[in-house]
């Protein structure tokens, strides 16, 4: 871990979003994250690696303020998560999104209404300013208004409803886009696809993000900064060259499992 | 042999132990998913008194209970009026009693087999349809979604059902009412040639409001259950189709045995009220 401080120095340069000091949780007599250091500065890419079961999706939920810690502290555009109460929790989550894995669109409502939601929901404004807004949004991610505004998700292609899930997650303009497993059981082509928006969600947004991925390739090709988690405990984190180098014997052979693959 | 001897000890005595456990466990399933329910349906009731009020989401489930089983409660009151106007007369008409016919028939089916079978039908149709629309959403992550988009999964999926159920009931129920009086009324005065004008009066002098109000008082609470047990079911699904459907299976189930426990229940702690106090208090009695 003593190798991680000289990037954990170069990134304090920019100022942070969100930081998690020892951060540990327990569900019964498991202990799933074990004191979880985090920094990740505003506009960047984090992407979280590590294999089924470590804790990756318990930390992300963290994040949202879906769980709370037995200790440790998360602060978030300078708010402690931690003591916050329900109401003040929603407010919270107003400026976060967070992207699922299937899209979780609402299959009752067609594009149109699913991205007007939340404005619908949270924002006083008019109908003609929220058709504004929502056209804005799909275009935002090359989706034509015209064409899918009145589809149902079900009408639409894998690809094309994660464009949808992507313009409804930034829907009410948040600083934080959450990730869990995006690219899990799609093709390489809409994987890469994925990757696209999620650094065209960072240059036009200037979103932070936070990833969770099992798919090395692409987490490669989008992170600002990697991080490892293996039994609750960050092993690894910093840049590609970090993570390629890193001694810790799961790392590697996950690492060798990957390699195998792509030969 | 002598090691495997206690080991067939303990399983012999295992097997004997067997229905003592799984009454055990039954009995803790039970408790524990009811004490749930609850805690789910006073969350609601929480949620219930919050703004904003979703009117819109609240008449598309009116229409969706009300007229989603109008034709079934129609078809079974008629049904139910008729049957149960038949084995009535067979019954009275053994002690000369065929005149009254029509009030015993109504009475029966005003305080007891209208919102017991209305309940049913909106159980049945309805109930499954809130659990597979909720489990569906809770195993897609559209609950989720909802709560990382800052809006409380409760207060705008299940207030409005619940509401909307327990508001429609009463009305379905009443059109139960209607149709097995025509039922009651065919079989009664064009088939078994009771004179129209006594089962009409009998009917009219035999009834009084408080028969109906039991009836109604009942409906609303059997849709509030309805509503609540399915959305509860549905909530909790989990494991893909299998899990919604199986959430589907139960929520049914578990609203008609609650509507059979239930109206036993609303039935003893009504009578005092309705036909102790208001009864005799309040309501002047009309007729010869
Ligand atoms: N709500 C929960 N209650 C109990 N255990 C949980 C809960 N959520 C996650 N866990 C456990 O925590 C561990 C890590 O889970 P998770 O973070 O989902 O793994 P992954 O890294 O694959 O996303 C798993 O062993 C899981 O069983
Ligand atoms: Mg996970």
């Amino acid at each position: 871990m003593t190798d991680n401080t000289a990037t954990v120095a170069q990134e304090n340069l920019a100022p942070m979003l969100i930081q998690v000091r020892d951060l540990k949780k327990s569900f019964g007599q498991q202990q799933v994250l074990k004191g979880i250091d985090l920094q990740i500065p505003q506009g960047s890419v984090c992407v979280i690696l590590g294999g089924s079961g470590m804790g990756k999706s318990v930390l992300l939920k963290h994040l949202a303020g879906l769980l709370k810690p037995d200790s440790g502290e998360i602060i978030v555009d300078g708010e402690d998560l931690v003591p916050m109460r329900d109401k003040h929790l929603q407010n919270y989550r107003r400026k976060i999104g967070k992207v699922f894995q299937e899209g979780a669109l609402f299959d009752s409502m067609n594009i149109f209404d699913n991205v007007a939601f939340p404005m619908r929901e949270h924002l006083k404004v008019s109908e003609e300013d929220i058709r504004a807004k929502v056209e804005h949004k799909l275009k935002l991610f090359s989706l034509n208004p015209a064409e899918v505004n009145s589809k149902y998700p079900s009408e639409l292609s894998g690809g094309m409803r994660k464009r949808v899930a992507l313009a409804r997650a930034v829907a009410l303009e948040p600083k934080l886009l959450l990730y869990d497993e995006p690219t899990t059981g799609l093709d390489p082509i809409t994987t890469d696809q994925v990757d696209q928006l999620i650094l065209h969600a960072k240059s036009e947004l200037g979103v932070t993000s936070v990833v969770i991925s099992h798919d090395i390739a692409s987490a490669f090709h989008i992170a600002d900064q990697l991080l490892f988690i293996y039994k609750g405990e960050i092993v690894v984190r910093g840049k590609r060259e970090d993570i390629l180098n890193c001694p810790h014997p799961y790392v590697h052979q996950f690492l060798e499992k990957w390699r195998q693959k792509n030969q | 042999m002598n090691e495997s001897a206690p080991q067939e000890k303990t399983a012999s005595l295992w097997r004997f132990l067997a229905p003592v456990v799984g009454v055990g466990h039954l009995s803790i399933g039970f408790v524990r998913e009811f004490g749930r329910v609850l805690l789910f349906g006073w969350a609601t009731l929480i949620q219930m008194f919050r703004g904003p009020y979703r009117a819109k989401e609240f008449f598309r489930h009116m229409r969706e209970i009300g007229f989603g089983t109008l034709f079934i409660v129609i078809f079974t009151g008629f049904f139910t009026g008729l049957v149960f106007g038949l084995q009535t007369l067979i019954a009275f008409r053994r002690f000369g009693a065929e005149s009254l016919v029509g009030p015993a028939t109504m009475l029966a089916l005003a305080r007891e087999l209208a919102p017991v079978l209305t309940g049913m039908m909106v159980a049945g149709r309805s109930g499954s349809g809130m659990a597979t629309e909720l489990g569906t959403m809770r195993v897609t992550e559209q609950i989720d979604a909802l709560e990382m988009m800052a809006v409380s999964p409760i207060h705008y999926l299940v207030v409005p059902r619940v509401l909307a159920a327990m508001l429609m009931l009463p009305f379905l129920c009443a059109i139960f009412d209607g149709a097995g009086f025509v039922g009651a009324y065919i079989m009664g005065v064009a088939r078994e040639g009771v004179d129209p004008g006594i089962f009409l009066a009998e009917t009219w002098y035999g009834l009084d409001p408080p028969d109906f109000f039991e009836g109604f008082i009942k409906a609303v609470f059997f849709g509030g259950t309805i509503a609540l047990v399915s959305c509860y079911k549905g909530f909790n699904a989990k494991g893909g189709a299998r899990g919604v459907g199986l959430a589907a299976t139960e929520a049914v189930v578990i609203s008609s045995v609650s509507i059979l426990v239930g109206t036993y229940l609303i039935t003893e702690l009504l009578h005092p009220f309705l036909y102790g106090y208001i009864y005799f208090d309040s309501f002047p009695q009309v007729g010869p």
